[in-house]
């Protein structure tokens, strides 16, 4: 089970700070070709941006359909940059906005400090 | 193969994973055309594509929409749904649109190779396919289409007598059940070892093959809306088109419960001969 923010705010909760992108698995699931690698956290980069800024705004409007739609992306996005813990988290959150679960709500914080430190670790790749 | 190259439509409103099947697929000589939404693919079908790569959930119009709103117009285009979704329902819900087959996400390499290799050989096989002359067996229950259900019944078990293999027995059948208003049906029969798959337009399509196989062994008759699976034996159904109207389908159900004791006689018959 997930984190649950206690206070049922939006305030992010942090996480353990171990890294979430699998980078051995990534670096052999696309055959160690680095530029490629790049070429995807990039757009992986964009793509995360575009439906946080979903998710945020769903969470805000406590529009389920919404959630589930942008956690359901999101959850594609970290599963093809081998990230699995956030692949996870967001499919947990899609189960339970696809059962009009409000519990669904209460996860989305910790979701977002794990994506925080995905694009973190993304903008790391794309340094090296 | 074929002169002209393989058209592919990938679809998905995620760039990312575009990207990655982009990749996955570009070793092949196909002409490779991108869209985020159903719509969008909707609108560029007159380029005639050969396999449409489909994300199942997306924003505007989802892919069993488009699926569905494709397969009214044309049965050409093989359509490969593409979801992290790997249930039985999800998979029969793309059966239902019309889907040949299931990708599950994230894509494995090896997988959507292998599987787009065995759509384009199904493809050739029916761009290269002769006009069939009728077989003997098979056009005399066509030809009493029109006939009492009983005479079909009679005439299938006639005919399937003079079978000589499971394939021709699977064939039978389909035809057969064409003389209900089955007009769309796939077959499976599992004999000594083999196994043989076939729908009323040739061979069934891989996630035909997949749902015949899981279903095999979770009760003789499912019905969802239009859809029936039948077991008996080691011969298996997966029918499309099944009546509305309640009366109907119940004498359709005991129609195919006669058909399918004459089907499993004949089964056990080539059996032995085969020994």
């Amino acid at each position: 089970m997930l984190p649950v923010n206690d206070k049922n705010t939006s305030e992010p909760i942090e996480s353990s700070g171990a890294a979430v992108i699998d980078r051995v698995a990534l670096r052999e699931r696309f055959l160690n070709r680095d530029d490629f690698i790049k070429k995807i956290a990039r757009i992986a980069l964009s793509s995360l941006d575009k439906y946080s800024v979903i998710l945020q705004q769903a969470e805000k409007d406590k529009n389920i359909e919404q959630v589930t739609f942008s956690t359901h992306t999101l959850k594609g996005i970290s599963g093809n940059i081998s990230a699995t813990i956030v692949e996870d988290c967001a499919a947990e959150i899609e189960a339970l906005s696809r059962d009009n679960d409000p519990l669904a709500y209460e996860k989305v914080p910790y979701l977002f400090s794990l994506l925080k430190q995905l694009k973190n670790e993304i903008k790391e790749i794309l340094n090296t | 193969m074929s002169e002209e190259p393989i058209k592919v439509f990938v679809v998905d409103d995620d760039a990312l994973s575009r990207m990655i099947i982009v990749d996955e697929i570009s070793d092949h000589d196909f002409i490779i055309t991108e869209f985020e939404d159903g719509q969008q693919c909707l609108n560029a079908m007159d380029q005639a594509p050969d396999i449409i790569l489909m994300d199942v959930e997306m924003p505007i119009m989802n892919g069993h929409t488009t699926c569905r709103t494709i397969k009214e117009k044309t049965q050409e285009t093989v359509v490969m749904f593409i979801s992290s979704h790997d249930t039985i329902d999800e998979k029969l819900a793309g059966y239902d649109a019309g889907g040949s087959d299931y990708i599950i996400k994230p894509i494995q390499s090896t997988e959507i190779k292998q599987k787009l290799n065995i759509a384009i050989k199904n493809i050739e096989l029916r761009k290269n396919k002769p006009t069939e002359a009728p077989s003997s067996i098979k056009t005399t229950v066509v030809a009493i289409s029109n006939a009492n259900e009983q005479d079909i019944i009679l005439d299938f078990m006639r005919r399937s007598a003079l079978t000589k293999s499971i394939q021709q027995l699977a064939e039978l059948i389909v035809e057969a059940l064409k003389g209900f208003d089955l007009l769309y049906t796939t077959v499976q029969i599992r004999s000594s070892g083999d196994t043989v798959s076939c729908n009323s337009l040739g061979s069934a399509s891989p996630l035909e093959i997949e749902l015949l196989d899981k279903l095999q062994s979770t009760g003789q008759v499912q019905e969802h809306r239009h859809r029936l699976v039948t077991n008996s034996g080691g011969i298996s159904l997966l029918i499309q088109n099944m009546s509305k109207d309640d009366g109907k389908r119940g004498q359709v159900q005991e129609h195919l419960a006669l058909l399918l004791e004459g089907a499993e006689a004949r089964l056990a018959s080539l059996e032995t001969n085969k020994k």
